[in-house]
Order: structure tokens, then C-alpha cells, then sequence
């Protein structure tokens, strides 16, 4: 399950391609500005990759595009916009203090066995975890059940894996190259 | 983990019934090993050598000989609809993958259905390397389904179609001889009650879909009595008698990238003695056309039934979630192999804490690499380096990929601050002593209490002891090091 030669290929060359755009404003010359364009054009190329199948790729184009639509525009060109868009989940506004304190009153009132105390434990800490996850996770919030989440993470823990990969190979080659 | 401490309670529920499925885990391969040579006519030649292979797998992935789900196909129609682009192709590759693998699973087990649970993993991700043709996957989906032709024909035309692709290719052959061998072992050996629960599945799906043969017609045909009055007598007979059936539909979604969603479950009474059971759906919807020999029962919109274990609760809300427990559990599994040092970790909170400490890191890393590559080269020049990248890439995609930050760093980093500073001395002509000093006092410490706390986990991990100044200027492997995980944690920082 690790990416492939043929992956880090597409990759390279839709990067490139996102780079192609920001050459001609070489003014950034600022070392920030340009690595939010490496970063823009490497993020936008990951997630064209999936064209759209999977929703981290959405929301990561959704998330580039608000800040450059140009870029988006041009690297996704053959994509359709109907696909781009993520369905947003209803999120129910939940004032946590009374929400905890009714969760605490209900738990006094049930029957308390250390077996199921130690499961809502458990289950509390792993609710936590996949909150986290969601957030780590581009567009978690859109996903609405677990096993999607999981699914997604997998799929965009591949495509980092790609990612990285070949910007360190190109790091490799670009500092090898300055120093001869 | 949650999955597995249940799942060892419903084995412990079960008591006696259930004392020698340890022992059946290891009992079928040799059985079929003997009597699989007697039945099939398709071609067994890796057959014996495939069942440690399968057990194997059998014993890692399968936790529940008698789990009988027949979900799965989760929410990949869309994804696997769209087989035109090359993402979803390679998306159909993993998902043949996974059949296969979910294929090497099926016989250890004995059980016939566990395909599609198996297979169910992830159609986007291309982890697969195979190119993959749609009639590919139909047919895979067709094996699942025990449909459509004969089982020997569609093992040889699979077999030859994949030949050349595959590792697993050979795996699929077994599979073939899988009903008939099955057949004949619970035949000879009615204790075994998950055999013999197979025993009735392939035989009433043989009834069903004319299972090549010969010596699986008249197996059937006895089985099926044997099944069927055994399965009345339940425990009697066998040590483990049938589980109480239920069949749960799903329905399917066919939008790009929808997971499965199920909206109800349908409550059947089914009796032992009834005949049961395991109608599969094939997530795609081709699939579900052009499987002719389906069971009758098996709608055409795209239902997906499981069946309530023995002594488990049969509402339609515990089913639902049961399944969708052990989808998770399937894919938390995936996730294991693909998060460095998750083996040994248990649980899922813990293993979702790896992965999201995992997840953290490459995005970091992506970061650094990038304003690295920014630094290296101002003109962003990148052509020649991506033509002379290509070597490296190939080199790069075997190795392994992104290993853990922190132990990266000192090995690959060394040599680049150096050029990494002197590039950024001469080139941008400030007075920057490092890259770094403009980051670090561009950013006041908001998060200086977690970045120190980042950086002395880093330090600790890589040398064991913790005395490296934050700010990093010095040439020395430790500092480059901590030099190369500084911006990173800074760039956490960055909005």
C-alpha cells in the first residue's frame, strides 16, 4: 500500500504544472510567497490526483481555491464543478456545558457496572480521537460517519506519502545540484 | 481493541458450541488438502501450497469463523462506476486486490462470504499495481456472488486474463475449488459446524448456480438434505449449529465517493432449518445485473444482507451496527500496515492517536520540504531537477515511503543546511544568519509551549538525550537535525 512509481509521476507532472503558473510572478520573491505557491501548486496536484472521488480531495481544492482560484482553475480544468462540492454536514450548535451536564446527570442515573463505566470511557476517548482525526483530516467535518472517515484517511495518508516523496527527491536533486 | 473484546465475548457466549473453532481455524486446510483433490475438475495445482498462505491470512484478518457478513461493498459504487479515469481505475485495482485478498481469507475459514467484507477496503487509494480492466472486476464480483457460469470457467479465463498481474493470481485457482472441497470435507465431517454452515451456503448456492463438477451435483443435492435436517437439529448434530439468520438491506448509493449508508434491516425469520442464506451484492451495479444465476431473493436495487450471529441480538439496529463496527475494524486494520510502528499497538483510540500524530507529521513535513524547496531555489526552477528527479523517483517508490519525521531527519538532512544556508546567504543577500531567525522571531511564542514540547519529543527520539539549543545555527548533525524540525513545528505556527 505504498504509492506508486506511476503516482509519484502524475504527481510530479501536475505540480509542475501548478508551478508553470506562478513563474511568471517571480516577484514574490519573498521566501514565504514562495513556498505558499510550492505548497499551493503541491497541494492542488495531490488532490487532483483523485479527481474528485474522494472528499479530502474536495475540500482540499475547495480550501485552494479560496485562496487562488486561478491556480485551481486552470490545474482542474477537466474536472466538472458539480463534483468539487462537498456536501456540508447539518451541524447542530451544541452549548457544551449544558451538554455535559446533562451527559453527567444521565450517567447517575444509569446503573453504574465497572464494565460499562470502563467502555463509556473508552468510547469517550475514541470519539475524542476521531474529532481529531476529522480535524487533522481536510474536510473531515464532511464526513459523516466513521468508516468514511477512515477510508478518507487512508487514502489521504497514500497520497501525503506521495507527496513527500517526491518534494524530497526534489530537494535532493535541487541541493545536489547546487553543490557542484 | 473495542472489536476484539467483543468479539471474544460473543466467542465466550457461545460456549461449547464454539470450544474447537480455534482448532477448525487450522483443521480446514489440511482437510481440503485431502479431499479437495477428489472433487474439482478445475486446475488445483497451487492448491496445497495456497492453504498456508490462506491460513495465514486467515488466522491475521479473520476473527469469526461463523461471521457471516455479506456487507461490504460499502460505498465504492460510485467510485468504482467511475472506472473511465485512471484513479478509479487504479481505485478498481485495490478494490480487485482486496477481493483477491479477501479471497485468500475466505477459505481458512470456510466461509464463502466474507469477500466483499474483505474486499470492501478502499477503491480510491491505488495501492494495487496491477492495471486492472473492469471485466476484471466484474468477474471478481461475480466470484463473490457464485454466480454466472461455471465456477471452473470463470477461475481459468480469470486465471489467464491475470496472470501476468498479480502475486495473488494464483490464490484466486484455490478459491475455485473452495465450494466443492467444502462440500465434501462437511460431508465427511459433520462436526464441524462451520463447515457444515458452508456446507449449506455452497450447496444451496451450487443449487442455485450450477457449480461446476460433477461430484459437486450429487454433493449438493446431500448436502442440502444433510444441510437442511442438520440444520434443524441445530446443536445436536454438530457442535455448532447455525446461526440465526437475518437479513439486513442496504441501500446503495451511486453518487462518486459516497460511503454505504443503511437505512433499514429487514427482520426475516429464519429458522435453522430454513435454508439459509448469504445473499452478496455486488457494489456495482453492472455487477448486479449481469450476475444471472443470483438468488431469487436478491434484489436488484442493491441490498446488502447480513446475517445475525448465533446468540446475538437480531434488532435491526444492533445488526446495523455490528456491521459498521466491523467495516471499521477492517479498515483500522489497512490502517495498520500503512502507519509505521502500528503493529504492535492495540485499541483503537490509541491507534487513531498514531495516525493522527502520523497524519500531523506528513503535513509537516510536506510544509518544511516546501519552503525548503522555496530556499533552495529562488527561481523556482524546477525543470532540470524534475528531469533528473524521475531516476530518483523510481529509485524512491520501491524504497519505503515517508518513514516517521523525527528519524528521517538526521539521516537525509545533514548536508543540506549547509548549502541550505550558504544558498540563502548569497542569494537572497539579506542578513539572515539562518533561514530559520526570521521565522522564529516572526512568530511570537504562542505556541511556544507545544513546539518545545514537539521539538523535545524529536530530540528524545532521535538521540536519547535533550540538549540541543531551540535555535539552531550550528552545522552539527544534531543541530541540523533539529534545524530540519524546527520550521516544521514553526510552520504548524503559519496559518
Amino acid at each position: 500500500m505504498q504509492p506508486t512509481s506511476s503516482m509519484n509521476k502524475e504527481f510530479l507532472k501536475k505540480w509542475q504544472m501548478g508551478l508553470q503558473i506562478f513563474r511568471p510572478s517571480i516577484d514574490n520573491t519573498s521566501v514565504s510567497e514562495r513556498k505558499r505557491a510550492i505548497k499551493l501548486s503541491a497541494d492542488v496536484a495531490m488532490a487532483s490526483l483523485r479527481k474528485g472521488t474522494t472528499c479530502w480531495s474536495r475540500a482540499l481544492i475547495q480550501k485552494t481555491a479560496s485562496e487562488d482560484n486561478f491556480l485551481v482553475r486552470q490545474m482542474l480544468s477537466g474536472i466538472k464543478e458539480e463534483t468539487l462540492i462537498n456536501k456540508k454536514l447539518p451541524k447542530v450548535m451544541c452549548h457544551r456545558k449544558i451538554v455535559r451536564r446533562s451527559k453527567k446527570i444521565l450517567m447517575r442515573r444509569k446503573s453504574r457496572s465497572a464494565m460499562e463505566e470502563v467502555a463509556a470511557k473508552a468510547k469517550k476517548l475514541v470519539k475524542r480521537k476521531t474529532q481529531g482525526l476529522r480535524n487533522a483530516v481536510p474536510g473531515g467535518e464532511f464526513m459523516s460517519n466513521n468508516v468514511l472517515l477512515i477510508q478518507e484517511t487512508l487514502d489521504y495518508i497514500v497520497s501525503l506519502q506521495t507527496q513527500v516523496n517526491v518534494m524530497r527527491s526534489i530537494v535532493d536533486a535541487a541541493a545536489a545540484g547546487i553543490e557542484r | 481493541m473495542d472489536v476484539s473484546e467483543k468479539d471474544e465475548l460473543r466467542n465466550g457466549d457461545t460456549t461449547a458450541n464454539y470450544d474447537d473453532e480455534s482448532a477448525n481455524n487450522n483443521n480446514p486446510p489440511p482437510d481440503w488438502r485431502v479431499s479437495g483433490s477428489n472433487q474439482v475438475s478445475a486446475p488445483n495445482d497451487s492448491y496445497p501450497p495456497e492453504n498456508q498462505m490462506m491460513d495465514s491470512f486467515g488466522q491475521t484478518l479473520w476473527y469469526d469463523p461463523t461471521n457471516v457478513q455479506a456487507v461490504g461493498y460499502g460505498g465504492f459504487n460510485g467510485v468504482n462506476n467511475a472506472s473511465s479515469s485512471s484513479s478509479s481505475f487504479r481505485g478498481n485495482n485495490n478494490m480487485d486486490r482486496s477481493l483477491e485478498m479477501g479471497w485468500n481469507l475466505l477459505p481458512p475459514k470456510g466461509n464463502g462470504m466474507f469477500l466483499p467484507n474483505a474486499s470492501s477496503f478502499l477503491p480510491p487509494p491505488s495501492m494495487a499495481q496491477f492495471p486492472a480492466d473492469s471485466g476484471f472486476i466484474e468477474r471478481a464480483a461475480r466470484f463473490s456472488l457464485f454466480s454466472g457460469g461455471s465456477f471452473s470457467d470463470m477461475m481459468n479465463h480469470h486465471h489467464q486474463q491475470q496472470q501476468q498481474q498479480q502475486p495473488l493470481g494464483n490464490p484466486t485457482e484455490s478459491i475455485g475449488l473452495f465450494l466443492p472441497s467444502n462440500v465434501g470435507v462437511a460431508h465427511n465431517d459433520a462436526s464441524a459446524a462451520m463447515k457444515e454452515s458452508n456446507v449449506v451456503r455452497s450447496s444451496e448456492q451450487g443449487n442455485k448456480q450450477n457449480v461446476p463438477g460433477s461430484g459437486n451435483v450429487s454433493e449438493d443435492t446431500q448436502s442440502s438434505g444433510g444441510g437442511g435436517g442438520n440444520g434443524q437439529k441445530g446443536g445436536e448434530a454438530s457442535s455448532k449449529g447455525f446461526d440465526s439468520k437475518k437479513r439486513k438491506r442496504n441501500r446503495q448509493s451511486s453518487e462518486a465517493g459516497q460511503s454505504h449508508r443503511s437505512q433499514q434491516s429487514e427482520e426475516e425469520a429464519d429458522n435453522n432449518g430454513d435454508k439459509k442464506r448469504n445473499d452478496e451484492q455486488s457494489p456495482k451495479s453492472q455487477g448486479n445485473k449481469t450476475n444471472s444465476g443470483k438468488q431469487t431473493s436478491d434484489p436488484k436495487d442493491g441490498y446488502i444482507h447480513v446475517r445475525a450471529r448465533r446468540g446475538q441480538a437480531t434488532n435491526s439496529h444492533s445488526l446495523a451496527e455490528r456491521v459498521r463496527r466491523e467495516k471499521i475494524s477492517e479498515r483500522m486494520k489497512f490502517l495498520q500496515d500503512l502507519v509505521p510502528g502500528c503493529n504492535k499497538v492495540t485499541g483503537k483510540a490509541v491507534m487513531l492517536d498514531e495516525i493522527i500524530n502520523y497524519v500531523q507529521s506528513l503535513q509537516r513535513q510536506v510544509e518544511f520540504l516546501s519552503m525548503k524547496l522555496a530556499t533552495v531555489n529562488p527561481q523556482m526552477d524546477f525543470n532540470l531537477e524534475g528531469l533528473l528527479a524521475k531516476d530518483a523517483l523510481q529509485l524512491r517508490a520501491g524504497t519505503s515511503s515517508a518513514t516517521p519525521f523525527p528519524q528521517n531527519m538526521p539521516m537525509v538532512y545533514p548536508p543540506l543546511p549547509h548549502g541550505f544556508m550558504q544558498q540563502t546567504l548569497s542569494s537572497m543577500g539579506r542578513n539572515i544568519s539562518s533561514p530559520l531567525s526570521p521565522i522564529n522571531g516572526g512568530y511570537k511564542r504562542q505556541e511556544a509551549n507545544g513546539w518545545e514540547g514537539d521539538l523535545q519529543n524529536v530530540i528524545q527520539i532521535n538521540y536519547g538525550a535533550g540538549d540541543v539549543p531551540p535555535d539552531s545555527q550550528a552545522a552539527a548533525a544534531a543541530a541540523a537535525a533539529t534545524a530540519a524540525s524546527l520550521p516544521s513545528s514553526n510552520m504548524k505556527v503559519e496559518p
